[in-house]
């Protein structure tokens, strides 16, 4: 009898995962400070072969391995602006405070060698302040339809220094977040920032 | 009489009311439960899990590259060597692939826990389970590219959808028929007993072919039961779906669809291992003698028909990929 519950377990906890991944990006996350303020995150994305592929087979309608606008918009509207329902795959703690990920902007595609790449921008548009303050971004989803690694180096700050804004950047895991029945435990970028002067 | 239940069953599954939405984040509309909604649950998970299946996951991965730059390499030149490699990754890449959740293992376990069969019965499922799980790729993929003029994405998305519907309720219909069957199984069984037929107290087992004491009517096993389970791997193979949008995308389809077919031998190798397994595990159970032989017996049949309408009924409410 013991033998039928740990069957029943095993294909239950297994009929629970969701599917395995199907699509690969390699993200880079871009922060802007702009004057005194936490101005931006632009998101990078390159997919795998495979996904760019299949994505340019439908919108490349002149097969020149280019993106042109009208491609663009077609991109935008039917292999990008779906991820509304997903928060753009992005995790935003700011202040403690998770921040659904609704509005994004400049949308891009372009084909870089054989691969697809998107670029758009979270504007966040937060005050400096003399104390420090921090927020979190990840980018994972957590339907594991798409793996989500970071690109080296996943995160990059500009504007910081210019504007005289202290930085304490890191990649950490959150186990907290973890997905897939628990077995992936996704990276974050925490960033704690002041003004220094 | 089962089997025309089955039929009948089998039919209105297929034409039951089709609702539930897509899985595909970038084109497939907005998922079951949003993500604030997961993301609200602040409990600490993670830690502890295996990451084996993490690690069959990212092997995949690295395979399906593999075989995207073969593919590549074979467009405009021709190679053995090439074509060997393509072929012996995309084996692998089936039996890495099979391994992850999906491609109806739970169905397959459930059925051969539930039904008496022979290992050729397991590896005849197996094969055709994987032959027809990428043949319903090709199908579609195939099928949406030279006759449907909108995205071929989009397309692709409402085939699948349509057709794991259909499938789920096919696993619904039979896990009721199998557990319905078990159950009055159990009560002929019963009511032998009362009767006076005690073969236990004669020392006989479980086994099939035991004598006639004990009312046999899984030994019956309908003829249309396994071709039914077969015909549950009617969803298309999504790594396969990729696959062959990545050859047409570079117009070589026919590499694609080698590929594809020798990704369906590794699954079949997979899937029937798998049910082989399960039929010597069901053949150990039979095995046991006495009272506690046939409380196995009986709570194994009827467990395993359980789970495979529970599946099937969290794949209608959810259908997986």
């Amino acid at each position: 009898m013991r033998s039928l519950a740990v069957v029943a377990l095993l294909t239950i906890s297994l009929s629970s995962l969701a599917a395995h991944p199907h699509v690969w990006i390699d993200s880079r996350t871009e922060v802007y400070f702009d004057g005194d303020r936490l101005d931006r995150l632009v998101h990078h994305w390159t997919f795998d072969e495979l996904f760019s592929q299949s994505v340019l087979l439908d919108y490349d309608t002149n097969r020149n391995q280019r993106i042109e606008e009208a491609e663009r918009r077609q991109i935008e509207a039917n292999a990008f602006s779906n991820l509304r329902y997903y928060d753009y795959f992005t995790h935003l703690v700011l202040g403690g405070r998770e921040v659904q990920v609704s509005e994004v902007e400049d949308f891009d595609a372009r084909v870089e060698g054989t691969r697809l790449v998107y670029t758009f921008t979270i504007p966040l548009d937060l005050a400096v302040e003399r104390g420090w303050q921090r927020i979190a971004v990840g980018v994972w989803d957590a339907t594991y339809f798409v793996e989500v690694s970071y690109a080296s180096p996943g995160v990059a700050v500009y504007g910081a220094r210019e504007a005289g804004v202290e930085i304490d950047l890191a990649l950490r895991e959150n186990p907290a977040e973890a997905y897939w029945g628990g077995i992936i435990t996704p990276r974050e970028i925490r960033l704690a920032y002041r003004r220094a002067r | 009489m089962r089997r025309r239940v089955a039929v009948v069953l089998l039919i209105l599954s297929l034409a039951a009311p089709l609702g539930a939405q897509q899985a595909n984040p970038f084109t497939g509309g907005p998922p079951r439960e949003r993500m604030e909604e997961e993301r609200s649950e602040q409990r600490p998970r993670g830690g502890g899990g295996s990451s084996f299946a993490l690690r069959l996951a990212r092997t995949q991965g690295e395979l399906q590259q593999q075989m995207a730059g073969f593919i590549r390499a074979l467009n405009g030149e021709r190679s053995a060597l090439i074509w060997a490699y393509l072929l012996g990754f995309g084996v692998l890449y089936g039996v890495v692939h099979t391994l992850l959740p999906g491609h109806r293992k739970t169905v397959l376990f459930s059925y051969f826990l539930t039904e008496e069969a022979t290992p050729w019965h397991g590896v005849v499922a197996g094969f055709g389970l994987g032959l027809l799980h990428v043949a319903t790729a090709v199908v579609i993929v195939v099928g949406s590219y030279t006759l449907i003029e909108i995205s071929i994405n989009a397309a692709i998305s409402q085939a699948n959808y349509y057709i794991q519907q259909a499938s789920a309720w096919l696993i619904v219909a039979l896990g009721s028929v199998f557990l319905v069957s078990k159950i009055r199984h159990l009560f002929d069984h019963r009511r032998a007993h009362a009767a006076g037929e005690d073969h236990h107290a004669r020392g006989e087992d479980h086994r099939p072919h035991r004598p006639a004491g004990c009312p046999r009517r899984e030994g019956r096993r309908s003829r249309l039961s396994l071709p039914a389970i077969i015909l549950s791997g009617l969803v298309p193979c999504p790594g396969s779906t990729v696959v062959l949008l990545f050859s047409l995308s570079l117009g070589i389809l026919h590499v694609g669809i080698a590929t594809v077919a020798a990704i369906s031998l590794g699954m079949a190798v997979t899937l029937s291992v798998l049910a082989v397994a399960t039929i010597l595990l069901k053949h150990a159970i039979l095995e046991r003698e006495g009272r506690f032989g046939h409380f196995l017996h009986h709570g194994v049949e009827i467990g395993a028909a359980a789970v495979m309408l529970l599946f099937g009924v969290a794949l209608v409410l959810a259908p997986p990929l």
